[in-house]
């Protein structure tokens, strides 16, 4: 910078010198951009229009004990040949927000066909060591496996402020132990998401698994308005950007359904007066989205959980009454659109059943949700197919 | 390569560079240590120097305690980390009350030009702090965010070439050899090398460039600003 001379040419040629330095070293840092997003599709042979869904086991996850409350269950599915069928993360303590929440886990055996013990696998204080810095309370894990088996987490984690404050913390799997007494957890980061200290971010519904080996992680935004925003990550679970998924600014917790690989549509919880299921959809595989009419479903805005089974079949759960979480109810649909009841999941006009979630393993839909903030109810489901 | 290959690379928000666990983590430290220590200093500056280097010095082992002993962990919860920017600012102020250079005297010797730029410098800083605000809170009516948009290699690109302008038209006089005032005009291409090499604090260009704290601070300089320019005071440095 201490240049000899002052010439205005000199110092132009400098300045292109350190531009282009400095673009190039930027340039160097980064990886290639992404292909387009394709999701991936199942193709459930039973699973078409007017399929039926038939019950076959039902219970509650056994707690740690002690603990009274649980809420916002994710399901994951383990592969074909691993000693578990399914892994559920939630989050438990004395309630909903306090300082002894954790994120649990517990496992069902595929062999002795039953729920293990629920095990701690995340609390405020061993993520704040490996942050650096203070975590106020955590909440809504969710979880991924990438394609070399790793199992990243997803959790909110607040800083000053209540669930205004929430970050999302990215934690992977450290080490490939099958017991879950030795599972851990090692930071990845905190997700860059907002300028404003990177409030206010959360995160709630599955990750769409792409074609590329990477997901699409539907997170939303909770500051006054709300909003649902898509976050893409690589095969390696690298963040890789995020799109806004509504203009609209009274809708969260978004939840991807794919009609065909690059045609999803998002349903979402509305947390306006209209009390319907919200929509979105992308006919670009997530770079570019458009607000649809709100579906004829009730939402008291409540969160759903919805997947895809096969080009014909989807399914949802979500809570059908007006005003209540009340009653929780399966519904199928062909094109995400007009649904039709398929099952009663839970239902008591006294009680809760929420924020629902769901993976299609081993034959069977399974579904979790909370039951009255005190535990993770399941259930599993075989897909009959419609008679020709 | 071809060109239109270029151009979607430049714009393309899908390919951050984000900084690594253990860069972050002690960059929390010794950011927030260097931003505490030159604002304690500069409360303290009419004590002698041993106190003000004793009160430095205490503030820097504060914020490298362990755990929830250091303030940086405190910190940290509530604000993450400070931008480049902030740290160059604190630092520049640092540098000058080291070499007791009297800034205030400095910068009315300067030129007509430099002191606009400088005024202009903050200004767009808050301006685009705005930007920031209203793109976070919804307020903009676009689809598209501009906080992602610092994801990008074309972010990177306009900084720099705006970031060059002030060394177009003013060069050395920004850098007196004389050990005089450093002029804020010379920091925004040192926060973007910074910001290139170490990718601190986020992976995002705008987090380096301006925090919600340096933020509310440009708004203090700028009304400061218009007010002595109204009631025609000298002129106070930052």
């Amino acid at each position: 910078m201490n240049c000899p001379s002052n010439s205005f040419l000199q110092r132009l040629a400098l300045a292109i010198l350190i531009c282009t330095v400095l673009i190039v070293l930027d340039f160097s840092h980064r990886a290639t951009s992404l292909e387009p997003a394709r999701a991936v599709q199942l193709d459930i042979a039973q699973a078409n229009d007017g399929s039926a869904l038939k019950r076959l086991d039902q219970g509650h996850i056994p707690m740690p004990p002690g603990v009274p409350a649980a809420h916002a269950a994710n399901l994951l599915s383990m592969p074909q040949g691993h000693p578990w069928t399914v892994l559920a993360f939630w989050f438990a303590g004395s309630k909903e927000a306090a300082p002894d929440v954790r994120i649990v886990a517990a496992f069902f055996d595929r062999s002795a066909k039953q729920w293990s013990g629920s095990r701690i696998v995340m609390d405020r204080q061993t993520l704040s060591k490996q942050l650096g810095h203070g975590v106020s309370r955590l909440g809504n894990p969710v979880a991924w496996r990438d394609r070399q088996g790793r199992i990243h987490l997803f959790v909110v984690a607040t800083g000053m402020g209540g669930w205004a404050a929430s970050r999302i913390v990215h934690l992977r799997q450290d080490g490939p132990s099958l017991d879950l007494k030795d599972m851990r957890f090692k930071l990845q980061r905190t997700l860059p998401l907002s300028w404003l200290w990177n409030y206010s971010y959360l995160v709630r519904a599955t990750p769409q698994p792409l074609q590329d080996g990477g997901m699409v992680l539907p997170v939303y935004f909770e500051l006054g308005k709300l909003v649902p925003v898509a976050l893409r990550f690589d095969a390696q679970g690298g963040f890789r950007g995020m799109v806004r998924m509504s203009a609209k600014t009274h809708l969260l917790q978004p939840h991807i359904l794919t009609l065909t690989d690059a045609h999803w549509v998002a349903l979402m919880r509305n947390s306006s007066a209209t009390r319907k299921v919200a929509a979105t959809q992308t006919f670009d595989g997530g770079a570019h989205w458009q607000d649809m009419p709100d579906l004829e479903l009730h939402n008291p805005d409540s969160s759903l959980a919805g997947m895809q089974l096969s080009k014909s079949m989807m399914v949802m759960a979500h809570n059908t009454s007006v005003h209540s979480r009340s009653a929780l109810d399966l519904s199928v649909s062909a094109n995400a659109v007009n649904w039709v009841n398929a099952a009663n999941l839970a239902s008591n006009q006294n009680s809760e059943f929420s924020y629902p979630s769901m993976v299609w393993v081993d034959n069977m839909l399974w579904v979790t949700y909370t039951d009255q903030r005190r535990s993770i109810a399941w259930q599993r489901f075989a897909v009959i197919p419609s008679k020709p | 390569m071809d060109l239109s290959a270029l151009l979607n690379a430049l714009v393309a928000t899908d390919s951050p560079s984000l900084p690594g666990v253990l860069t972050a983590s002690v960059a929390l430290r010794c950011m927030w240590a260097v931003v505490l220590a030159v604002l304690l200093v500069a409360l303290l500056k009419r004590q002698s120097q041993r106190v003000q280097i004793a009160a430095a010095v205490a503030v820097v082992l504060w914020a490298f305690l362990p755990g929830s002993l250091s303030v940086a962990y405190w910190l940290g919860l509530a604000f993450m980390l400070p931008s480049w920017m902030m740290v160059a600012l604190c630092l520049r102020w640092l540098y000058h009350h080291i070499h007791r250079s009297n800034v205030a005297v400095v910068e009315m010797q300067a030129s007509g030009g430099m002191r606009f730029a400088q005024l202009l410098l903050a200004f767009l800083g808050v301006v685009f702090g705005w930007l920031l605000m209203a793109d976070m809170l919804l307020w903009l009516p676009i689809m598209h965010s501009v906080y992602a948009w610092g994801f990008s290699v074309s972010a990177v690109v306009v900084a720099t070439l705006l970031a060059v302008v002030p060394w177009l038209l003013w060069g050395v006089r920004m850098l007196p050899p004389d050990g005089g005032v450093i002029s804020v005009l010379v920091l925004p291409v040192l926060v973007l090398i910074a910001f290139v090499f170490t990718r601190l604090p986020t992976g995002n260009l705008w987090d380096a460039l301006l925090d919600p704290w340096l933020w509310a601070v440009l708004h203090v300089y700028l009304i400061q600003k218009l007010v002595n320019f109204v009631r025609r005071k000298p002129v106070q440095a930052v």
